[in-house]
């Protein structure tokens, strides 16, 4: 059990807000492609794996290797990540766009058992070492001394979420897919071409799980066949935490999360964070039905 | 009247659900400049219609016309974009979203510049919408939010504008607030096709209207003639005292069965 | 129709015997053991399909009950030498206790919310059996578990087990068929459609659904039990959120909320795996594209008929009613008469009896237990019916219903009027119970309802209906009626399962009742189709019958007369007041159509800005100045 002196606890948090920031990430993207398609994307752990082996295989051919390099490697995620969301929207949710809700769950579901495996006969379900040249070393925060990747990567998850809020509040383009999300057909009614805006915030959705999945790659040193279905949950549980469909709810989850988790098993258990931190989410929802941060608006007075 | 082509044409439309007509062989013509009612019983088709003609519902035969050139097959999203323009039933505003980005919205198919004008305009008919404008939309009132449906629409600068049943569940002293409007765009000159359930009004206002009854225009003419009418007057006005049948005067998908 | 029941009964048998049969001609052991594990895969399949076909709720933690029910057994046998037929009892009762108390808290969740609390105690199954080592023996499991043994017969083989399985599996569909054809799966599939609107008709939805739950949670527990005796061994590899996924896909596979759907999706999602293991470490690859092109090419699943978006039926397990050779009662006026209010009885029947067949009349005028005679008067007649005190709600600072008092009277009809954004529909709110006022008291019939939730304020007799229409779309118009009604009849879940004397008599009664409600409301024809493919008028009588057939002392009507023409609304305000005159109810009406409102209301209340601003006799409040500026428009 960890001491409870203020650099051990600068160290538990910067930890907790490093892992919380890939959670966040991956939670925002699930919940852009929820509020758009109103459909669950299953395979949104397996866009996450799949981009940070692509990033590992590309790695070694990009030409710097100090910030420029971490740079290129998110620039690479969001490239991969939107090229992989953009073939899953057209391949799995358009076609199925009319079938019941049940469906494209199922089909997704599909998808992860496919990428899963196809990956671990490709390149072995062992663990890959996944190393960034940069960040290296530790930066002095007060009294503690905390590795600088940590922080990069929990400045990372800040400043994305804050871009796209931007995007989506000052563009036309941002207001045509929040428009889409509340009523696709009074969108078109608008000339917003909703298949159009559908298949970008898919795309960015998972532009945002792909660069997660390379975070969280640098955070730990290494990547592997089934690490999508822990994102999944992670994600998944922290968009609940924040209210589905609160994109802001999202980013505050998975920090809230991954915070909660690292002081559990600093100052609890270890061995029983997991449980301790679902048994508090059950608590919490009977609680706060609908996330902490979601509330419920009457539809009118 | 004009006695040129007229600016929409709506040319023996038919629309089925499900293998069932819920719309037959539905002719109307809207002159520029003019205000065309479409009134008729719940479930006649006058929603459809709309709808079919906005690019929501398939048309499966027949043609609509936009100052000549068919809008048959042309993806609901690029219709607003010709210059048609559908206020959807039940305002259907985005409520979560502010008024001034609702309004953006609107002229999503306009030029920046053609936005700024039209926000100009559209809050000079509208100065509760610009006192409003940094509020969500769902906390206007249901007659602030039908003007703000309007007002979006607009943002457009359509050529025809389609309102589906724009006094539906508003107060009374709103009702006439949401008409003396409709007479301001129609002084203006704004083309205008209406459907409404308030005969009543939709006639008052009216230059010409159309009734339909199961999914069949069965009257048409000018408005003044057909408040004037015993037919019309006993079966949407009220006057009478007509029995509605058990089944009602209205048509469901599966009627037929 | 009854060639397709004959021609299913002999599908089914078919089905039976070659299940039976096949493991007799076919003696590969290994052949066995797939057909075990299919058979236990269909079980929990089943029992997944009560929750999330009928339910709607994605229960993403349904491989925990089995977990909890393996565990349970494994325990019993190792540490007491408890023998199957007792292990499986305490399993399969583990597993519904422990679904029975986490499900009161998060039934009420919708949608994800559910999901996510589900998949969380999942989780902590799976991650308690995997770290309580002292009981559990952590990562490496109970082995030494006994063979199933039933006292004259142990289970030794792969076949045996495999029989075994087909047994609990015919148990798992007996009960989860007669659970769903009953008045309680009528509630579970009404709240599925709308929960609200299931609510407002007094359906209980989180005691449906926990109902729903426990069961499919035991059947998953006795699928453990079986489970942890037939392989002698338990770990918690066969309980984690994969299994609860590939359940989801043998549901979904199959067919949501059909009878055979999960069968079918549990064998093939078993077997494929089994025959694609020539490809060896590609198999999963192309298990999930396959899985991916079952759905495309079947997104409604292989039985379902179309899935949830059109609806879903519900077997129907009590007879239809009977269309001729009933003998005609002699005196169907008279029998009538005999009805509290004898002389407006005797007229709205005449009223009916012009819109149905005379033979129909007949039918539904003998002297049967009826739907919509009113209820006894309480005791102090003279009392207000509904007394609202000081009512107040805040929404996120905003005030949106300030400081209103109101009464109605037993038998009155009173319009609260005012225009939008008023606080209207935030009071009916607050009075059924859908939102909690922030200040204030509400008493109904003598009792203070001002906590009550929706469906115990529907119970206690006030019942509202909604502006925006919420009939039960995949139920019938008939169905939509029952499941309003059974909720006076209580039924226990022992009742239901065991379809005792005095359930027959229940749904004789209802059947009864419900013929006579719907052929007074001149629905009689319509009465088998879905509810949501009804024209507007007559969804709109649906709903008012709905409403009724819960035996209401009060009617809250929400804007009934939105988007009738005149002519429409006019029938609407006849209706209303032919309701009124039969059953002696009170009913509060929010209403814009003034016709309406000046033809039946005896009072009216008008709201602005939250507050009470008139309140008076009809012709007196249309020329109060305030309503006049704030709500009518012109002047005095």
């Amino acid at each position: 059990m960890a001491a409870v002196t203020l650099p051990v606890v600068i160290d538990q948090l910067v930890s907790g807000l490093a892992i919380g920031g890939v959670y966040a990430l991956v939670a925002l993207g699930f919940a852009l492609i929820f509020g758009v398609l109103r459909a669950a994307q299953f395979a949104h752990g397996e866009v996450y794996m799949v981009v940070a082996f692509l990033v590992l295989g590309v790695l070694p051919w990009l030409p710097w290797s100090g910030p420029l390099q971490f740079l290129l490697a998110v620039v690479a995620a969001a490239v991969f990540g939107a090229a992989a969301g953009v073939l899953i929207e057209r391949g799995v949710f358009r076609p199925l766009a009319a079938a019941p809700h049940i469906a494209p769950i199922i089909s997704t579901i599909g998808l992860m058992i496919l990428l899963q495996n196809l990956v671990a006969y490709l390149k072995g379900s062992e663990l890959h070492r996944f190393a960034l040249a940069w960040p290296q070393g530790n930066v002095a925060l007060g009294p503690a001394s905390v590795p600088a990747l940590k922080l990069v990567i929990f400045g990372t998850a800040l400043v994305i979420p804050a871009l796209l809020q931007v995007a989506l509040t000052r563009t036309q383009l941002g207001r045509a897919i929040r428009a889409t999300a509340i009523d696709p057909e009074t969108a078109r009614l608008m000339g917003v071409d909703t298949a159009r805006t559908s298949a970008v915030a898919f795309a960015i959705g998972s532009a945002l799980a792909g660069i997660a999945g390379v975070l969280v790659g640098a955070l730990y040193g290494v990547v592997y066949a089934t690490m999508g279905v822990s994102a999944l949950v992670k994600g998944y549980t922290a968009t609940i935490i924040g209210g589905v469909g609160n994109l802001v709810g999202a980013v505050v989850g998975g920090l809230l999360l991954g915070v909660f988790e690292v002081l559990v098993a600093s100052y609890v258990s270890p061995r029983w964070t997991d449980s301790i931190v679902f048994a508090v989410l059950i608590v919490l929802l009977a609680l706060r039905p609908h996330g902490l941060i979601g509330r419920a608006i009457p539809e009118k007075l | 009247m004009s006695q040129a082509a007229p600016l929409l044409a709506v040319i023996d439309l038919t629309i089925t659900y499900g293998g069932i007509r819920a719309v037959e062989q539905v002719s109307l013509t809207l002159q520029e400049g003019e205000l065309v009612a479409l009134i008729g019983a719940n479930g006649a088709g006058k929603s459809s219609t709309l709808r079919a003609v906005a690019g929501l519902v398939p048309i499966a035969a027949g043609d609509v016309r936009l100052a000549g050139e068919s809008l048959r097959g042309v993806p609901a999203h690029q219709i607003p974009r010709r210059g048609l323009v559908l206020v959807p039933e039940g305002r259907r505003v985005f409520g979560e979203l502010s008024v001034l980005d609702n309004l953006y919205l609107g002229g999503y198919t306009r030029t920046p510049e053609e936005r700024e004008a039209g926000l100009e305009r559209v809050f000079a008919l509208f100065p509760r919408l610009k006192e409003r404008a940094r509020q969500a939309a769902g906390t206007l009132s249901g007659g602030e939010q039908q003007m703000l449906a309007i007002g979006r629409a607009l943002m457009a600068n359509p050529r025809v504008l389609l309102l589906d049943e724009p006094s539906l569940g508003l107060a009374p002293v709103v009702v006439e607030q949401v008409f003396d409007l409709l007479r301001r765009l129609h002084a203006a000159g704004v083309s205008m096709l209406l459907v409404e359930q308030n005969a009543r009004m939709a006639l008052a206002v009216a230059d010409r209207a159309y009734v339909l009854q199961t999914g069949r225009i069965v009257m048409a003419g000018p408005a003044a003639e057909l408040a004037a009418s015993d037919a019309v007057r006993a079966r949407y006005l009220g006057a009478g005292r007509m029995p509605v049948p058990p089944g009602g005067a209205a048509t469901g998908p599966d009627d037929s069965a | 129709m009854w060639h397709e029941v004959n021609r299913q009964r002999a599908l089914t048998a078919a089905a039976v015997v070659a299940a039976v049969a096949a493991p007799l001609v076919i003696v590969d052991p290994y052949i066995h053991r797939l057909m075990a594990t299919v058979a236990l895969a269909a079980v929990l399949a089943v029992s997944l399909n009560l929750v999330l076909g009928y339910g709607g709720l994605l229960a993403l933690g349904h491989a925990g009950f089995y977990g909890i029910g393996a565990y349970t057994a494994a325990l019993l046998s190792l540490r007491l030498g408890a023998p199957f037929l007792l292990t499986a009892p305490a399993a399969a009762v583990g597993a519904a206790l422990v679904a029975w108390v986490v499900a009161r808290p998060i039934l009420s969740l919708r949608g994800h919310y559910f999901a996510m609390a589900m998949l969380a105690v999942g989780e902590i199954v799976v991650q308690v059996a995997y770290n309580w080592d002292g009981v559990t023996r952590g990562a490496s499991g109970l082995p030494g578990v006994a063979p199933p043994d039933l006292f004259i017969w142990t289970a030794t083989t792969h076949r045996d087990n495999y029989y075994l399985g087909l047994a609990l599996l015919g148990l798992a569909l007996l009960a989860v068929r007669r659970f769903v054809g009953s008045p309680l799966g009528l509630g579970l599939v009404a709240a599925r459609d709308d929960d609200q609107g299931a609510a407002s008709v007094g359906i209980g939805v989180a005691q449906t659904r926990t109902l729903a739950l426990a069961l499919a949670a035991g059947i998953a527990g006795l699928a453990g039990a079986l489970y942890a005796h037939y392989i002698t061994f338990v770990s918690v590899e066969p309980f984690q959120l994969e299994q609860t996924i590939a359940l989801l896909a043998m549901v979904a596979v199959g067919g949501l909320g059909t009878t055979w759907g999960p069968v079918a999706g549990a064998i093939l999602l078993t077997l494929l795996p089994e025959l694609l293991r020539g490809l060896a470490e590609l198999r999963m690859v192309v298990y999930g594209g396959l899985l991916m092109l079952v759905v495309w090419l079947r997104p409604q699943g292989l039985l379902g008929a179309g899935g949830l978006r059109r609806g879903l039926r519900v077997p129907e397990r009590w007879a239809p009613a009977p269309r001729t050779g009933v003998p005609a009662d002699p005196a169907p006026v008279a029998a009538r008469a005999s009805t509290p209010d004898g002389a407006s009885a005797a007229a709205s029947a005449a009223v009916a009896a012009s819109r149905v067949a005379p033979g129909d009349v007949a039918n539904r005028a003998s002297p049967r237990p009826a739907l919509l005679t009113a209820p006894a008067p309480s005791a102090s007649a003279d009392a207000p019916l509904l007394r609202v005190e000081h009512l107040t709600k805040d929404f996120a600072g905003l005030r949106a219903v300030a400081d209103v008092s109101l009464e109605v009277a037993p038998g009155e009809i009173v319009g609260l009027i005012g225009p939008n954004g008023a606080g209207k529909s935030t009071v009916i709110n607050l009075i059924s119970g859908a939102h909690r006022p922030t200040s204030g008291r509400i008493w109904f019939a003598g009792r203070e309802i001002t906590h009550a939730d929706p469906s115990r304020v529907a119970r206690a007799g006030l019942v509202r209906t909604f502006q925006h229409i919420r009939l039960f779309p995949s139920l019938t118009v008939r169905q939509n009626v029952e499941a309003a009604y059974q909720v006076r009849l209580g039924l226990s879940f022992g009742a239901v399962m065991t379809r005792s004397r005095r359930y027959r008599e229940a749904m004789e009664q209802m059947r009864a009742a419900v013929d006579e409600a719907l052929a007074r409301f001149g629905l009689e024809g319509v009465q088998h189709r879905l509810a949501g493919t009804l024209a507007y008028g007559d969804q709109r009588r649906v709903e008012l019958v709905r409403a009724l057939a819960t035996q209401p002392r009060l009617l809250l009507l929400d804007e009934p007369a939105a988007g009738m023409n005149e002519a429409e609304s006019a029938e609407l305000a006849r209706l209303l007041q032919e309701i009124r005159q039969h059953h002696g109810l009170a009913i509060l009406l929010v209403e814009h159509h003034l016709d309406v409102i000046m033809e039946v209301c005896e009072r009216l209340i008008v709201l602005d800005h939250g507050t009470v601003i008139a309140t008076g006799r009809p012709e007196e409040v249309v020329r109060h100045p305030e309503v006049l500026r704030a709500y009518l428009g012109g002047s005095p």
